[in-house]
């Protein structure tokens, strides 16, 4: 009776989320990682450690909004790629600590500059020229809602070094549009 | 200053709105590539070993996400059940049976149970509780402490003292007496309210409404006639 008992109280548990999301997906984190290392069998180290990683966090996958998944493990495989490749390459990882620190402008904020005439395709444009450690946790961040610990947790990182590298990632894309024709556009600025 | 703090504030907030809209757009671009390309990859597959342990964490991982309070849940499910479980082992002995349908009956043998159904509720606040509109001759309130929730009189003429207790907001309908070495006596208080009187075995006197407020008498070294005169007077 007592085992009975006690296999109700606990709660059911989700146990076929990760063999959908391998069947629907597997793929396409395959192509991203394969994008970063052109390499099958690295590629396929590189989800198998997205997927270890990803498990961790199943319930942040919401598996009702197709983008978000998708985003999502593309994400994390294609961090986890670029972590192989830096491994494999003893290439060090940029140092994030070092980056100045934003000072406070008078000028019309950001937010006023970047709603102004294409200013908003200017940030997107700008997104893409962020470097894969800043843009990755800024995706997580910004896309997927995640804090800073749960980002630290899925990517393997110290938690000071993805607050460094949010920071780092949204004073560059403020300093961008600062300096941007948009902003001079608009307050008739050089 | 506050202003342009709030401002700011907002200017902030708004802003990661736009970031969260940008790195999703600027995402798509890089989404769609993926896509393309996934096609190309639909038979691949990982190895068996990944499989195996990709299964097994993702099982442990489950097995630890039914989390602190759910463990708490089995814990408190299997007590009760190990304390059901003993209880009705002990209950099966002729000697525990007695001893527990003793103390039962002991307990309410040293107790009357007051029933204060029809009774009215307290008021709500300290200040609005009733005092004696008047005290006899050479009686005083010596002390007089107020908490939030309620308030005690002492009145004294120098020999007797008697206690007056008050509660904001009670409202229960029953409360216990302990009665051991005591009787107790139904009485009507100016002609219109029920009314306990229990006398104890050292000559404490305890006096309380039964459907007026809750309000408790507590005389020491008085008369029943005189406790009765000032439980009338309360207003």
């Amino acid at each position: 009776m007592l085992p009975v008992i006690l296999a109700s109280a606990a709660p059911a548990c989700d146990r076929d989320k990760l063999e959908r999301l391998y069947t629907a997906y597997y793929p396409l984190m395959f192509a991203a990682a394969m994008k970063v290392l052109h390499d099958p069998d690295k590629a396929r180290d590189a989800v198998h450690e997205a997927v270890m990683n990803i498990i961790r966090h199943l319930d942040r996958v919401d598996e009702g909004d197709e983008f978000a998944v998708r985003s999502f493990l593309c994400v994390v495989a294609k961090h986890c790629a670029i972590d192989l490749w830096r491994r494999e390459n003893k290439s060090p990882v940029e140092d994030i600590e070092d980056a100045e620190p934003y000072l406070s402008d008078p000028s019309p904020s950001p937010l006023e500059s970047v709603v102004s005439g294409d200013g908003y395709a200017f940030l997107v444009q700008c997104i893409g020229s962020l470097s894969d450690a800043c843009k990755t946790v800024c995706q997580l961040r910004y896309i997927h809602g995640l804090r800073e610990t749960e980002i630290a947790d899925l990517l393997g990182l110290p938690p000071k070094t993805v607050s460094s590298r949010i920071y780092r990632g949204k004073q560059s894309l403020i300093q961008k549009i600062r300096e941007s024709g948009y902003y001079g556009e608009r307050y008739g600025k050089e | 200053m506050e202003n342009v703090m709030e401002k700011n504030k907002m200017n902030e907030e708004v802003f990661d709105a736009v970031l969260k809209s940008a790195f999703a757009d600027a995402f798509r671009d890089e989404l769609a590539g993926y896509e393309r390309e996934s096609a190309a990859y639909a038979h691949e597959r990982p190895t068996a070993a990944q499989r195996r342990i990709e299964r097994r964490a993702y099982e442990s991982v489950g097995r630890a996400r039914v989390g602190a309070l759910a463990v708490l849940r089995r814990i408190a499910a299997a007590i009760m059940i190990v304390f059901g479980l003993a209880g009705a082992v002990m209950l099966t002995v002729p000697e525990v049976r007695a001893a527990i349908l003793d103390a039962i009956s002991q307990w309410y043998d040293l107790h009357i149970s007051v029933d204060r159904e029809k009774a009215e509720a307290n008021p709500k606040r300290v200040k609005d509780l009733h005092f004696a509109a008047e005290l006899p001759e050479g009686w005083t309130v010596t002390t007089d402490t107020k908490s939030k929730k309620s308030a005690r009189y002492v009145l004294t003429d120098g020999n007797a003292v008697i206690l007056l207790d008050q509660e904001v907001s009670a409202s229960s309908v029953q409360f216990w007496v302990g009665t051991e070495d005591a009787d107790t006596a139904d009485i009507l208080l100016g002609g219109q309210y029920d009314a306990c009187l229990v006398r104890h075995g050292d000559g404490t006197l305890q006096l309380f409404w039964t459907n007026r407020y809750l309000y408790i008498l507590t005389g020491v070294g008085c008369s029943e006639e005189l406790l009765i005169r000032i439980a009338e007077s309360i207003e």
